[in-house]
């Protein structure tokens, strides 16, 4: 194995790990809502997004899912089902959106574009499946948070891309 | 000087705006329109889907994935008092009474919703 590749491998085991740990903080956090995410765990997504190869995006993205689905206590359950739907949704939303050049999206739009594909995803499912019609009730509310929640974050994972010598030196932009 | 790169761009902008205007119309379209005054509690679970009035106190045991869940109408308000969910948000959301309120168990799969009643309801219309 090349020596490129294993550093590529560690970082996105690193990731993965922060994606736990920000997980864990999540499940902390009680929840006033049902459905209810802060979505931090998005955190090392929204940092590797236009720095590491799909490949790896993909990895991670799935990583985070089990992850997630491991520590909510969901994994087995029909919920992973729809978690899995938005995630699926909002990874590839995102990585499309981080294909146009930091100039013109950051990522704060990037976010708030996953955000709104992995919520109105996750919607339609429960609508479909689940809870018929009554799902029209929950949506905008849910949307509305979701919203606020990933700007916020897509803010901060900007701001620290920029900022942050770690990223510059272990997570230079592709291109 | 080095320029700083703008940390919210123009198109950013135009994303938060979009989304922002599809959620403000739907909104509308589910809360904006009127009903006649009475309302009516919807609750939809594994158990099928029930229909009745706010105003006339039942209790209702419904089956989920995770066991049962306990829907109490009583004094114009709905809430769950029992759930055999493993986190009772449901539980803890409370009495729900006014119109588009809504309580949910995701784990044990139900939804209740308070919902416009009388002639000109919404019922099962697109709400």
């Amino acid at each position: 194995m090349t020596r490129k590749a294993i550093d590529s491998e560690r970082l996105v085991a690193f990731l993965a790990g922060f994606a736990l740990f920000l997980a864990t903080i999540e499940y902390a956090i009680p929840k006033p809502l049902p459905f209810l995410r802060l979505g931090i765990a998005n955190l090392p997504i929204l940092i590797a997004l236009r720095r590491l190869p799909l490949k790896d995006l993909l990895v991670l993205v799935g990583i985070k899912l089990l992850v997630q689905g491991f520590y909510s206590g969901t994994l087995f359950s029909y919920i992973f089902v729809l978690s899995a739907c938005g995630g699926i949704a909002s990874g590839a939303i995102m990585v499309l959106a981080a294909l146009l050049p930091p100039g013109k999206v950051s990522l704060a739009g990037c976010s708030l574009l996953g955000a709104f594909a992995s919520n109105a995803v996750q919607l339609a499912v429960a609508g479909f499946f689940i809870f018929g019609q009554g799902v029209f009730v929950i949506a905008p509310p849910f949307l509305l948070l979701g919203t606020i929640s990933s700007f916020l974050l897509g803010f901060f994972a900007e701001q620290f891309v920029q900022k942050s010598a770690w990223v510059s030196k272990h997570l230079p932009l592709k291109n | 000087m080095k320029k700083k790169k703008p940390v919210i761009t123009f198109f950013d902008g135009i994303i938060l705006a979009s989304v922002l205007i599809i959620i403000g119309t739907l909104a509308f379209f589910v809360y904006a329109r009127g009903y006649t005054g009475t309302l009516n509690v919807r609750v939809r679970s594994d158990s099928g889907e029930w229909t009745g009035s706010l105003y006339e106190d039942k209790t209702l045991v419904l089956d989920g994935p995770m066991g049962k869940t306990v829907v109490q109408i009583q004094n114009g308000a709905v809430r769950i008092i029992e759930s055999s969910c493993p986190d009772k948000t449901c539980v803890k959301t409370g009495a729900v009474s006014d119109v588009h309120g809504w309580i949910c168990c995701l784990p044990n799969r139900v939804l209740v919703v308070v919902e416009g009643g009388g002639a000109q309801g919404y019922d099962s219309e697109s709400y």
